[in-house]
């Protein structure tokens, strides 16, 4: 198989340098629609960071429901309310409060990277074996580990029914909820009253 | 770090990538040549013998054409759209498997430093699902052509085309759970290889979820019957209205390009893909390349049956088309996935056991 | 202890996530528009859901792994109902503005 430890650390870069660019661009951007599409950007790059980390199917999922799915209602919302772009905001008029957020967004990020090298080179190092596409995962729910599965989507899909089948059937009753209300809240009413 | 493999990696893409843009551009003269075919008249066959240099006439006029902006656009989404939609359509094309792997002749084999070569750019553990993200993300590109065009009708045009698509990738997705049901992994291969001994099509489920899935992706590529977004005499073209020259040439080739993907899917999916009939030469040299050459067959049934049915059937009205999608197919499918455990739990041994 | 995931430390992924949740919550406390401070709560959602996807790595179980996949079915459900929330308001008072839906009844 392809060896990637070398191009890893910079993929990591690229593709941080992208999801961190494009949240900013979300949030300080005028125009909705715009911000819809960098938002669509990060979720791009983030799934990317994701099947870096040998997350697979977390990553196609995150494409498939975030970028595809909730990011393609939100912009049908924003076509439809015909939004305007926005005036200059309050908070970015006003000078005090512009320097309170810069000042805290500084202290931050220092402290973000104080972090970064938050070990001591005595500690032990951990690489984790989790990464390799054919790690035998062990689910917890068994006494002796005797249910193995190998691969990433397998042993996702293993745990939810296995382990996590509650909760997975009661989040589709709530997604039949959420679907039901979604529809009887933004539907129009049938007769004008009066 | 692997350099052969990258290198080698690279080749297969280049040579995948100028395969198709070929393949998608004599694909446009085979429609207008099977049109006048079941038109009852020619085709173009001034532009070279048989006609065979349209594609390359075709191109040129594209790329001369004045590039016009209309008023009023906002300039950066009336650029990102056909990008979006040409890179979503050429993505999808880097996990089709085309065949087995070949193996190497010795001489390239201690050269390169592995012995054998897939047929296949990538192989994902979720190779479908990759599949149906690419396909959720081209949805990008027509809502952002409708929207910033400026234009009321291609607005129009663009939503209506959006909320069809994504209300069709449900049943998409529901028919193609059949058969990750029925092969048990989501990788390509896996699936083809699944199909050795029966197709899924002569399993019942599969039959009906092949039928579902035909319909899906007509609807999916807005291809008639089910193209009144883009129909030529209703709502002006539909999104592509203010596009033109090269940026139309973009959609143009990405709607193409999605046609003979939905028929590779669906050959891979339901007809065997590159699985030779009837088992013959079974583990032979020649195996990869006729299995290969029975895929293209394949694919070339299915892009001939897109367009003969657009000159066949009349177009759905848009209610007609939602109210298909949502209350026919889903129930539908619903029901095909309780029938498919049964088939994969009870009576699937017994079934394949009849044809083989 | 310095745990390495695909080569690169676990603090870079955790400093990654506490920026985007900081950008998330920057949105949500500065923009009045109320469809971009639902987005704004949708990257806060992600960044979550980064660190979970990262311990589940480091303690090499599949747990965090699939309460991603819940945390991803729920974030659909809301935007679902918050963006017919957002229209329903909307249509009655033609302004997508958080501070100007300040009456209890109108």
């Amino acid at each position: 198989m392809l060896n990637l430890t070398e191009i890893q650390p910079i993929l990591f870069m690229i593709l941080s340098a992208v999801t961190v660019g494009s949240a900013l661009l979300v949030v300080l951007n005028k125009n909705p629609v715009a911000s819809a599409i960098f938002l669509v950007l990060t979720f791009f790059s983030l799934a990317g960071i994701y099947a870096l980390m040998n997350a697979i199917f977390i990553a196609t999922m995150q494409v498939l429901v975030y970028a595809g799915a909730i990011m393609v209602l939100v912009v049908f919302v924003l076509m439809l309310l015909n939004l305007r772009e926005e005036t200059h905001q309050e908070i970015w008029s006003n000078p005090t409060k512009k320097t309170v957020i810069v000042l805290i967004v500084i202290a931050y990020s220092f402290l973000l990277l104080v972090s970064l090298k938050a070990t001591k080179d005595s500690d032990p190092t951990v690489i984790t074996n989790i990464t390799s596409p054919n790690y035998e995962y062990k689910l917890s729910d068994s006494a002796e580990s005797k249910v193995t599965v190998t691969g990433n989507t397998a042993a996702v899909g293993a745990s939810t029914f296995i382990d996590y089948l509650l909760p997975f059937e009661i989040i589709s009753i709530l997604l039949l909820v959420a679907v039901i209300g979604a529809v009887i809240i933004a539907k129009k009413d049938a007769v004008k009253k009066g | 770090m692997d350099w052969m493999l990258i290198l080698v990696w690279a080749l297969k893409s280049a040579l995948l990538f100028f395969i198709i843009i070929t393949g998608c551009a004599y694909y446009t003269l085979a429609e207008r040549v099977v049109a006048g075919f079941i038109q009852d008249r020619r085709g173009p066959n001034r532009a070279g013998p048989l006609g065979l240099f349209q594609p390359l006439a075709d191109g040129i006029k594209f790329l001369t054409k004045e590039e016009v902006f209309p008023v009023n656009v906002n300039k950066a989404m009336y650029l990102i759209a056909p990008a979006i939609s040409i890179v979503c359509a050429i993505m999808a094309w880097s996990i089709i498997p085309f065949g087995g792997t070949i193996p190497l002749p010795p001489v390239l084999a201690n050269a390169v430093g592995f012995p054998t070569i897939d047929l296949q750019v990538a192989n994902p553990n979720t190779g479908i699902l990759f599949m149906f993200a690419i396909s959720s993300l081209s949805v990008y590109g027509i809502i952002l052509a409708g929207w910033s065009s400026n234009n009321k009708y291609s607005l129009m045009g663009g939503i209506r085309s959006t909320a069809q698509m994504i209300s069709y990738e449900l049943p998409l997705g529901l028919s193609v759970v059949i058969v990750i049901l029925l092969s048990g992994s989501l990788k390509l291969t896996e699936i083809n290889d699944a199909q050795k001994g029966l197709w899924f099509i002569f399993t019942l489920p599969g039959l009906i979820a092949f039928f579902i899935f035909s319909v899906a992706m007509f609807a999916e590529t807005n291809r008639l019957p089910f193209d009144l977004a883009e129909a030529e005499s209703e709502l002006v073209v539909g999104f592509h209205t203010e596009y033109g020259a090269f940026k139309f040439a973009l959609f143009f080739i990405a709607e193409y390009m999605n046609m003979i993907t939905m028929s590779c899917v669906v050959s891979l999916l339901f007809f065997g893909g590159y699985n030779v009939p009837f088992g013959i030469l079974e583990g032979s040299e020649l195996q990869p390349l006729v299995g290969l050459a029975f895929f293209i067959g394949k694919v070339l049934f299915f892009a001939f049956l897109f367009m003969w049915v657009r000159w066949t059937l009349p177009r759905f009205r848009y209610d007609q088309l939602m109210v298909l999608g949502w209350k026919k197919l889903i129930p539908w499918c619903l029901f095909n996935i309780v029938l498919a455990s049964t088939y994969v739990v009870y009576w699937g041994k017994y079934w394949k056991g009849i044809f083989n | 202890m310095q745990t390495y995931i695909s080569g690169i430390p676990l603090n870079y992924y955790l400093s990654l996530a506490g920026i985007l949740f900081s950008i998330g919550v920057l949105g949500v406390l500065t923009r009045r528009n109320a469809v971009i401070i639902f987005m704004a709560v949708e990257l806060m959602l992600n960044s979550v859901n980064l660190v979970f996807i990262a311990f589940s790595k480091v303690l090499s179980i599949i747990n965090g792994e699939v309460i991603v996949f819940f945390v991803m079915a729920i974030a659909a459900a809301e935007a679902g109902v918050g963006l017919a929330i957002v229209i329903a308001i909307h249509r009655q008072k033609k302004t997508s503005n958080v501070d100007e839906i300040n009456l209890l009844k109108w």
